[in-house]
C-alpha cells in the first residue's frame, strides 16, 4: 500500500511547486497539532477531577472551614459539568486568560506568572543551546572524522559517561567543585533585579553547563551517526575524487545531510528543556516553567498548571513544527517527501 | 542573705511575682530560671538584681534598666576575636526557607519559618526578644504586671510609635489584634477570649483571662509567631503585600511570592532610630543545599537556618559565625490516636511499642552528629523552668517492643505508611524510624511529600473524625491527619503553645487528636499555678501522663543552627526563624 501512496506523491509533488507543498505541510501539521491540543485540554481538564485528594482542601488548607472550602470548589470551576471545564478551559487558551493563581501566587494573573516563568526558561534554554549545539556537534563532526581512533572513543565514551549522570546530580558536582570555590561562577540562576546582560550570562553558566553535560553525548552520538553515514554516502566519496578540501566537503555536503537528525531531535528535546528542568530549576534556584509547574501541583494551583502545562505543550509542537521545517529546508528530499506525508 | 533589701523588692508586687522571688530565695529555682521567670512575670530588671544581691549570687550580672543589653544572642563567636568596624550602610541578602504561598503573607495564618521571618521585619510583637534569647520588653510593651493570681495582665506600651502610613499605634491596634487572636484560636483558646481586652487610655492594654496564667507574656511575644500586632483594621486574612505596614524597623518595598523574595529598606519613622543597613532582602530557597552554596560563595550574606547534615561544612568555615539560640525544636513523630477506628495506633500500647523501639541515640548521632539531645517523649525541654528531671529516660528495648505489639494483638506486626514533608533533616529522621520498626514486625515505608503540601494534606488535614454522622461531634481540627508522621516544631521558650495547640483536645496542630480530658485538666492547672514548685509537680504528671498515653514520640531536642558571613555583625535570631536586623551591620 505504501508504494502506490509514494508514487502519487512524488506525481504530486512534480506537479505542484515546493512553495504549495510547503504550506500544505504546514497546515496539516498545524491540524495535526490542533488535534494533539484538544486532548491535550481534555487530560488537564480532568486533573483535578480525577487527581486524589480535594483541591480545594489543598489550596484552602487543612483547617478550611466547609463555607470556604465551597467557595474555593466554586472558584475551581469543580461544580461544573466537565464539558463546561474543557469549554472554559479552551476559551481560556485562546483569550489566553487563566484567571488568577489560588496559591503560587494567590491574586496574581496566572498568565503573569507564567510569561515570567517562561521568559526565565527561554533565557535559559536559548543560552544553554548556544554552548550546546555548537559543542556537542562540533565533537559529533570530529568523532565521525576520527571514527575508531582514541578522539572518537575519547568524546564517545565522555559523552556516554555525562549523560548518563542526571541533570540535577551534575548541577550538584558544579555547585560544590565550580560555585563554591571560584567566585567566579555563581550560585544561582537568577541574577539579582536590574543585572546587565553580561552579569545574567554568568549565572546561567553553571546551569548552562549541567545541560550541556546531559546532552553533549547524546547529540554528538547522533551527529556522529549522521556524518559517519554520510561520509560513507556516494556523493561524499565522489566530492573527495573530484579533488574538493575536507573541509569544501564537510561543509556543503556532509554538514547538511548529517545533522538532519540532529535537528529533529533538537525539536522534541526544546519541549523538554522548556518544562521537564525541574531538578535543575531547584538546585540553581531558577524559577523556570519546570519549578512553577511543579509548584502548582504542590499546591493544586491547577490554574496555573492547566495554563503551564499547555504553554510548554504548545512550544512543544511549535519547536518540533521548525524542525522538520529545517531538516526540510536542509534536504530536498525532505521537501519532496513534504507533499507525501 | 539580705532581708532588708529582699522585702524592698517585694514590696508592691503581684503575689504571683513575689512567689517566684521566694522561690529563688527558697532555692527551689536557679538564677537563670529566676531571670527568665521574672522577665515572664514583668519584674524590672532593677527589681531583679536586687533579689539577686539580697540572695548574695548577683555581681557577675547585675543588670541596671528595663531595657536587655544589646549583645549579639546565641552566637558561638569566639569573645576574643576581633570584631569587623561597625559600618553604616550596606545590603544584607538572606536565604530563608520557602514559604507556603497558600497563606500567603498572612501574619495571623502563617505557618512556616520563611513567612516568620518575612513578616516580622515590618510587623512587631509585643514581647519582643531578650539579649540571652529569651523574652523581653524590646518591642512594642515597655512593660507588663500581672495582678495577683495572674488572672489579669496589664501591658504598658511604648509611646510615640508610628504605623508605616503615618497614624499613630494605639492599645486599641493590641486589642483588635488579641480578638483576632482569639477568633482563630491561634494558640490562645481557653487564654483569653474576643472583647475581654480593656484599653484605659492609649497606651495600656488589659487582658482579662479566661482563668490564671502565668506565662501569659510569652504568648503575646516574638514566640507565639502568629500574634504579630497589626492595625485595629486589619482583617484577617490580609496579606502584607497587599497592605504594606507595620510599626518594624523595615519596609516591605517588593514581594515576589513565586520565588518567595522580599526586599526591604529602613522604615525612616521606627521607635527605634535608624538602623544600619541600606536594605534587606530575604531569599526563599527550595532546596536548604543551593543556599548553604550560595552563603558558602558568598552569593548571601546569612542563611536563615541550616541542618549539621546539609550544611556541616560551614561549622567549620572560620568565616561563618554559626548562630545557636536557645532551642527546644524538635521533629516529632505523632500517631493518629482516633483513626483508622480500632487501626493499630488506637492502642497506647502499640504507640508504646514505636518509642521502644525508635533508636534516639542514632538520631541524635547520625542525623544530627551530635547537634541534639536525647528526649523522652514528651515537649517539655531540659532548659524549661517547670521541667522535672525526676522521670525516667525511656530506654531502647526491642524486645519490650514485640511485647507490647503482641499484647494490642499485633504480634506479627502490620503494615502502615510514614508520612513526612521534606524539610531538612526529618526524611533521614523517617528512615531511620522505617529501619528501627521493622525491628519488630512493622513495615513503614517513608512517604515523603513538599512540605508545603504536607501541612494541609498529611498532618492537620481536614475533620473527619468527629463529624461523621456517627459520631456526630463538631468535627476535629486535625481529624484525618495520617496515621503516623513526623512533624517539626520550632523553638517556644515554655511548653504553653505546645500543649495548647498540638496536644490539648481539639487543639488546632494536635495531629494525634489526642483526646485527654486528664491532660486537659492538668494543663489548665499549669496554666493557672503560679507557684514554681506546684508548677513542677503539674508538669511532671504531664510528663508522665504523655510517655504513657503516647499520642507523640518526642524522641530528641535538635539544635537550631543559623550561619552568617563574619563581616556581618549584630544579628538577632530565634529558633523560630525569625532574624533580626535592627542592630546589623556589615562591614
Amino acid at each position: 500500500m505504501a508504494l502506490p501512496f509514494a508514487i502519487s506523491a512524488m506525481f504530486l509533488a512534480v506537479r505542484q511547486p515546493q512553495g504549495v507543498l510547503l504550506a500544505r505541510f504546514i497546515i496539516r501539521r498545524l491540524f495535526l497539532s490542533l488535534i494533539t491540543l484538544a486532548i491535550l485540554l481534555i487530560i488537564v481538564t480532568l486533573i483535578p477531577n480525577i487527581a486524589p485528594g480535594d483541591p480545594a482542601r489543598k489550596i484552602a488548607g487543612g483547617t478550611a472551614s466547609p463555607e470556604r472550602l465551597a467557595e474555593v470548589t466554586e472558584s475551581l470551576g469543580l461544580n461544573d459539568s466537565v464539558p463546561t471545564q474543557l469549554a472554559n478551559l479552551a476559551k481560556s487558551v485562546f483569550t489566553l486568560d487563566f484567571g488568577e493563581s489560588f496559591s503560587v501566587a494567590a491574586g496574581e494573573p496566572v498568565m503573569d506568572l507564567v510569561w515570567t516563568a517562561l521568559g526565565n526558561s527561554a533565557k535559559l534554554v536559548v543560552f544553554a543551546l548556544a554552548i550546546v549545539v555548537p559543542l556537542s556537534v562540533l565533537g559529533g563532526l570530529i568523532a565521525a572524522y576520527k571514527k575508531d581512533t582514541w578522539i572518537d572513543r575519547m568524546i564517545v565514551n565522555t559523552g556516554l559517561a555525562m549523560s548518563s549522570i542526571p541533570e540535577f546530580v551534575a548541577g550538584v558536582l558544579l555547585l560544590a567543585f565550580l560555585a563554591v570555590p571560584i567566585s567566579f561562577f555563581k550560585v544561582q540562576g537568577n541574577a539579582p533585579d536590574g543585572s546587565g546582560i553580561l552579569t545574567q550570562l554568568q549565572h546561567l553558566i553553571l546551569p548552562a553547563l549541567a545541560v550541556l553535560m546531559v546532552y553533549f553525548g547524546y547529540i554528538a552520538r547522533i551527529t556522529r551517526a549522521g556524518t559517519i553515514q554520510a561520509l560513507e554516502s556516494d556523493y561524499a566519496r565522489t566530492a573527495f575524487m573530484r579533488g574538493l578540501s575536507t573541509r569544501n566537503v564537510f561543509r556543503k555536503h556532509i554538514a547538511r545531510n548529517a545533522l538532519q537528525p540532529t535537528v529533529a531531535v533538537l525539536g522534541t528535546q526544546l519541549g523538554y528543556l522548556f518544562g521537564g528542568m525541574v531538578g535543575l530549576e531547584v538546585v540553581f534556584n531558577y524559577p523556570g516553567v519546570g519549578s512553577l509547574i511543579i509548584k502548582a501541583i504542590d499546591r493544586a494551583d491547577y490554574p496555573v498548571l492547566r495554563a503551564g502545562v499547555l504553554i510548554v505543550a504548545i512550544i512543544y509542537m511549535l519547536a518540533t513544527l521548525t524542525a522538520d521545517l529545517i531538516v526540510a529546508w536542509m534536504n530536498p528530499r525532505a521537501r519532496l517527501d513534504l507533499g507525501s506525508e | 542573705m539580705n532581708w532588708n533589701l529582699f522585702d524592698r523588692a517585694r514590696r508592691g508586687r503581684s503575689v504571683v511575682q513575689v512567689e517566684a522571688m521566694e522561690a529563688f530565695q527558697q532555692g527551689q529555682i536557679d538564677r537563670r530560671s529566676f531571670i527568665r521567670r521574672g522577665t515572664i512575670l514583668g519584674i524590672s530588671m532593677p527589681t531583679m538584681a536586687a533579689v539577686l544581691a539580697a540572695c548574695g549570687g548577683d555581681d557577675d550580672a547585675e543588670p541596671a534598666a528595663d531595657e536587655p543589653a544589646t549583645d549579639e544572642p546565641a552566637t558561638d563567636e569566639p569573645a576574643d576575636e576581633p570584631a569587623a568596624a561597625p559600618a553604616a550602610g550596606g545590603d544584607i541578602s538572606v536565604g530563608i526557607q520557602q514559604g507556603d504561598a497558600n497563606s500567603g503573607l498572612d501574619p495571623l495564618n502563617m505557618l512556616d519559618l520563611g513567612t516568620y521571618c518575612v513578616l516580622s521585619q515590618s510587623f512587631e510583637y509585643l514581647v519582643g526578644l531578650a539579649a540571652d534569647g529569651g523574652i523581653g520588653a524590646t518591642a512594642l510593651a515597655t512593660g507588663w504586671t500581672p495582678n495577683d493570681d495572674a488572672s489579669q495582665w496589664t501591658f504598658n506600651l511604648r509611646e510615640g510609635v508610628m504605623w508605616q502610613d503615618g497614624t499613630p499605634f494605639t492599645s486599641a491596634d493590641v486589642a483588635a489584634t488579641l480578638d483576632r487572636m482569639a477568633e482563630v484560636n491561634a494558640g490562645v483558646g481557653g487564654v483569653w477570649v474576643a472583647g475581654s481586652t480593656e484599653t484605659p487610655d492609649e497606651t495600656t492594654v488589659v487582658m482579662n483571662l479566661e482563668q490564671p496564667n502565668g506565662n501569659l507574656p510569652a504568648l503575646v511575644s516574638i514566640y507565639n509567631p502568629q500574634s504579630l500586632v497589626a492595625p485595629a483594621d486589619y482583617v484577617s486574612g490580609t496579606v502584607l503585600d497587599d497592605r504594606t505596614t507595620g510599626t518594624g524597623a523595615w519596609v516591605l518595598d517588593s514581594f515576589d511570592p513565586t520565588t518567595f523574595t522580599a526586599k526591604f529598606s529602613p522604615n525612616p519613622n521606627w521607635w527605634g532610630g535608624s538602623v544600619n543597613l541600606d536594605s534587606v532582602t530575604l531569599q526563599g530557597f527550595e532546596s536548604g543545599g543551593t543556599a548553604i552554596a550560595a552563603l558558602a560563595a558568598r552569593e548571601i550574606d546569612a542563611v536563615q537556618q541550616y541542618s549539621v547534615a546539609e550544611g556541616g561544612t560551614l561549622l567549620g568555615d572560620d568565616n561563618i559565625t554559626t548562630l545557636r539560640p536557645p532551642s527546644a525544636n524538635h521533629r516529632k513523630i505523632w500517631f493518629n490516636t482516633q483513626l483508622p477506628e480500632a487501626g493499630p495506633f488506637s492502642d497506647p500500647r502499640v504507640r508504646q511499642a514505636v518509642a521502644y523501639a525508635v533508636n534516639r541515640e542514632q538520631i541524635v548521632s547520625t542525623v544530627y552528629q551530635g547537634e541534639a539531645i536525647v528526649a523522652n517523649d514528651h515537649v517539655v525541654h531540659p532548659s524549661f523552668a517547670s521541667y522535672d528531671p525526676t522521670q525516667e529516660q525511656r530506654p531502647r528495648d526491642i524486645e519490650m517492643a514485640k511485647q507490647l505489639l503482641s499484647d494490642a494483638g499485633y504480634g506479627d506486626g502490620f503494615e502502615t505508611t510514614l508520612d513526612v514533608g521534606d524539610i531538612g533533616e526529618v526524611p533521614d529522621i523517617a528512615a531511620i524510624v522505617e529501619a528501627n520498626l521493622a525491628e519488630i514486625g512493622i513495615s513503614a515505608p517513608v512517604r515523603v511529600t513538599p512540605n508545603s503540601d504536607f501541612y494541609g494534606e498529611y498532618w492537620c488535614a481536614g475533620a473527619t473524625w468527629g463529624s461523621q454522622p456517627d459520631t456526630g461531634g463538631p468535627g476535629r481540627p486535625c481529624g484525618a491527619s495520617s496515621e503516623i508522621g513526623i512533624v517539626d516544631y520550632g523553638h517556644r521558650p515554655t511548653p504553653d503553645v505546645y500543649f495548647a495547640r498540638a496536644l490539648q483536645t481539639d487543639g488546632d496542630w494536635n495531629a494525634a487528636n489526642y483526646n485527654s480530658a486528664e491532660f486537659d485538666g492538668l494543663f489548665s492547672d499549669f496554666q493557672s499555678t503560679p507557684d514554681a514548685d506546684a508548677r513542677r509537680t503539674v508538669t511532671g504528671k504531664m510528663q508522665r501522663l504523655l510517655s504513657e498515653d503516647m499520642p507523640n514520640c518526642v524522641h530528641s531536642f535538635y539544635q537550631y543552627l543559623s550561619g552568617h558571613d563574619s563581616s556581618v555583625q549584630g544579628v538577632e535570631v530565634t529558633a523560630l526563624g525569625h532574624m533580626q536586623f535592627q542592630k546589623a551591620t556589615k562591614a
